[in-house]
């Protein structure tokens, strides 16, 4: 079940990348980096704090470019790449339906976002500024924004790190709701096992800084399937598989 | 219990109109307390170079039923508007380019701190010999003494643009024009109302001086002519003439601009 205009899957092939501190001390982020995400998949990568993950998206975003090796982007919808940051990064001077409009592209601005919005829940806040926002709501624009412009692959940071556990659940729920209506080839970074295991086609494991593959774990189940007697037991599967890893 | 509540709430709402009206109450307690300040002291020791408020009011009222205030007014008003546009446009331009280019900075930061310490006076003269007694030249003048300031102020907001809303905008691969209009205007917003409210002030005090030094109009010019004929309250007269405007300019203009440009700021969640 491929969506229309299946293309090449996200290929990354990372070489190296070093950070240079202001001392001029070398630190090695990423070593033989190399893994990839098939078409419509929805893949994690997980490892512990620090050792790269956030540098490995920031790469695929283009945000940095002082790196050694290679990755491919599918080329389906004129490449279009959406991104939820770790922090929410709506702009403070703009109301949450002028974010989300700003994202499209021009003849998309005046689309209607309707049932995006009320997927999320954001129907009632639509003209409210950001600051007039709680946190969980100001994620849940990140998504509608990212979700909006329908991308062919959308990349996420941690993006509900710093939620109470009961927010964050239901947003993972929203979150799974809205990507299944369109299921997009998505690459999550987290270091929370369950809220890979819940979410995720497949689990990327990365090792300790300077990160490479460890090994995939892959959650074959349906995600209605998913109960938390069943997590239980993915979990358990998980840690026997690698040890050490969280 | 009903009827109290009620009283309570008349009373109250008394108290907010009340409140509401203090900060205009208060500047008009301090306005009166300065005039009749004035008004004591005029009577206490009269002398020709300090007349009452009333000769001073009687001096406006002839001068404005003649045309010459409003005359004179226009002129300096208009190069103050010249000039205020010409040294924020360039000065914008100039200090946005310094705070985004380190290395450009480093250049040309030894010429900002150089024209930011010449003083307007020299600046003044020299437009004068090397262009001419001309109105460009006057306005030229007074730009420049300006603009350092818009530099060094603009400067340091560019300097604080915030990278993640440029990275988000090169993400969702937002147009130049919309980069500049919703990212990078609204973070250098507060910078730029901080240049143009110091930035006026200042302004008008050169304007004077360049018109006493080359114009034959203007309030510059005007109040050069009183000084020689020693007519203390016609200087005074142009003087608050042209303070009144410009606070009129800060009421009208400036404060409701700042207020919808700052709206998003308000209501905090």
């Amino acid at each position: 079940m491929q969506p229309v205009g299946a293309a090449a899957p996200l290929r990354v092939d990372i070489a190296e990348k070093t950070f240079r501190s202001a001392e001029g001390i070398a630190v090695k982020a990423l070593e033989n980096l190399a893994f990839e995400v098939r078409q419509g998949e929805f893949a994690c990568l997980l490892g512990p704090s620090g050792c790269g993950k956030t540098t490995t998206l920031r790469i695929l975003l283009g945000l940095d470019r002082d790196f050694t090796g290679s990755f491919e982007l599918p080329a389906g919808n004129a490449g279009q790449v959406a991104a939820v940051f770790q922090e929410p990064t709506l702009l403070p001077w703009r109301t949450l339906e002028q974010n989300v409009r700003l994202a499209l592209p021009k003849g998309r601005r005046t689309d209607n976002l309707d049932r995006l919005f009320k997927a999320l829940g954001l129907s009632s806040v639509r003209s409210l500024y950001p600051a007039e926002l709680s946190l969980g709501l100001a994620r849940r624009a990140a998504l509608a924004r990212a979700f909006a412009t329908e991308p062919s692959v959308l990349l996420l940071d941690e993006p509900f790190v710093s939620l109470d556990e009961q927010t964050a659940g239901r947003l993972r729920l929203l979150l799974l709701d809205i990507w299944s209506a369109r299921p997009t080839t998505a690459l999550m970074v987290t270091h929370n096992l369950r809220e890979a295991l819940m979410l995720c086609d497949r689990i990327i494991v990365l090792s300790p800084r300077p990160a490479h593959v460890r090994g995939y774990f892959d959650v074959r189940l349906p995600r209605e399937k998913r109960s938390p007697q069943v997590m239980s037991d993915l979990e358990r599967s998980f840690r026997q598989k690698f040890p050490d890893v969280m | 219990m009903k009827q109290d509540a009620a009283g309570q709430g008349q009373a109250g709402g008394r108290q907010a109109a009340l409140a509401a009206m203090m900060p205009g109450l208060t500047v008009a307690a301090s306005l009166l307390a300065l005039y009749l300040a004035w008004s004591i002291a005029a009577t206490a020791w009269p002398s020709r170079a300090f007349p009452p408020p009333a000769q001073v009011w009687q001096v406006l009222l002839a001068e404005a039923a003649s045309g010459e205030l409003a005359y004179h007014l226009g002129v300096t008003l208009g190069r103050v508007a010249a000039a205020f546009v010409l040294a924020m446009s360039i000065g914008s331009a100039i200090g946005i380019m310094l705070g985004v280019s380190p290395r450009a900075d480093r250049f040309f930061n030894a010429w900002v701190i150089l024209f930011l310490n010449i003083p307007a006076l020299v600046i003044i003269v020299l437009a004068y010999i090397w262009f001419g007694l001309n109105e460009a030249a006057a306005i030229g003048a007074v730009a420049v003494n300006k603009i350092p300031n818009v530099i060094v102020t603009m400067r340091e907001g560019a300097r604080a643009l915030d990278r993640r809303y440029a990275e988000m905008a090169f993400v969702y691969r937002f147009s130049l024009f919309d980069r500049i209009r919703h990212i990078i205007l609204p973070q250098l917003q507060p910078y730029f109302a901080a240049a143009s409210r110091s930035g006026i002030a200042l302004i008008w005090k050169i304007v004077l001086v360049v018109e006493l030094l080359g114009r034959s109009n203007g309030v510059g010019f005007q109040i050069y002519l009183y000084f020689q004929l020693f007519d203390v309250a016609a200087i005074l007269a142009y003087t608050l003439a042209f303070v009144a405007i410009m606070l009129l300019i800060e009421l009208l203009l400036v404060q409701p601009f700042e207020r919808h440009a700052t709206r998003w700021r308000g209501r905090p969640a």
